[in-house]
């Protein structure tokens, strides 16, 4: 069984936008909530070796994989929208509604996120620094 | 001066919004309960004024260009080309209904994004007298 070790805080920020006709479009940055919860925990592993040179490869100077527990519905957006990732819970990464691609903490899904085992227990992702919004 | 944006939004979604297919200036943006396989990005290109009196100018000619994006498998049978050309069709009608010129028709760009979209352009004038 897969143990991790989640002690790092994160937020998530899900893109989202609405049609209003002769209007356009409006889009939103939405804070994720599961019931009352905003915060997740999650273990934490920055990039190094390998991986990072492989990230550095296309181009990705900065990146992580991200260890979480399962959360269904958060695993559904993770899957079907852009999704930020906010680390340390950092709440100077959103200003004024819109992720801020200058913070540190402000990342981005890179490369998909796995259900690890179709277990429905924990799911995997990795992510990399937002460099535009 | 004439919102010549809104004018043009405002034409589009009132022809295309009970079928879903939606307008986008400058970028498509992904909407949710949009049109899985039609949407338009249209851009403003210039507003020159045309007619001069007594170096005033009495006219303004505002230009606009209108990509229609269409899924590239719809052109592989009779009903998707005959829906293509219709919604073409539905779009200049819009156009010309909200005052709009269309002296060139449609211009088949291909699939000019390589997004798996080909792209019928239509390029419109308003002519504002100011």
């Amino acid at each position: 069984m897969i143990k991790i070790n989640a002690t790092t805080p994160l937020m998530f920020y899900v893109f989202e936008s609405v049609y209003v006709p002769g209007e356009g479009y409006t889009t939103v940055w939405n804070k994720y909530t599961s019931g009352e919860y905003e915060i997740f925990w999650a273990d934490w592993k920055g990039g190094f070796g390998d991986r990072a040179i492989a990230a550095q490869a296309q181009g990705v100077g900065d990146m992580a994989t991200v260890r979480t527990f399962f959360i269904p519905d958060l695993y559904d957006k993770l899957r079907t929208k852009r999704v930020v990732v906010i680390k340390n819970a950092d709440s100077t990464a959103i200003k004024e509604g819109v992720p801020d691609k200058d913070n540190p903490n402000c990342y981005e899904l890179w490369g998909g996120v796995d259900n690890i085992g179709e277990a429905n227990q924990l799911m995997e992702f990795r992510v990399k620094r937002v460099e535009q919004i | 001066m004439i919102d010549i944006r809104g004018k043009i939004q405002l034409a589009l979604d009132t022809a295309l919004y009970t079928d879903k297919v939606f307008s986008f200036w400058n970028r498509k943006v992904e909407v949710e309960g949009a049109n899985p396989d039609e949407y338009i990005v249209y851009t403003l290109s210039g507003n020159d004024s045309d007619s001069f009196a007594d170096d005033t100018a009495l006219v303004k000619s505002h230009d606009a260009t209108i990509r229609y994006y269409y899924r590239d498998t719809l052109p592989h049978t009779s009903t998707g080309r005959n829906k293509i050309k219709n919604r073409e069709k539905q779009i200049i009608d819009a156009l010309k209904n909200s005052g709009f010129e269309v002296p060139n028709g449609v211009f088949d760009a291909g699939d000019i994004d390589s997004v798996g979209f080909f792209v019928s352009l239509i390029d419109c004038q308003y002519w504002e007298v100011i």
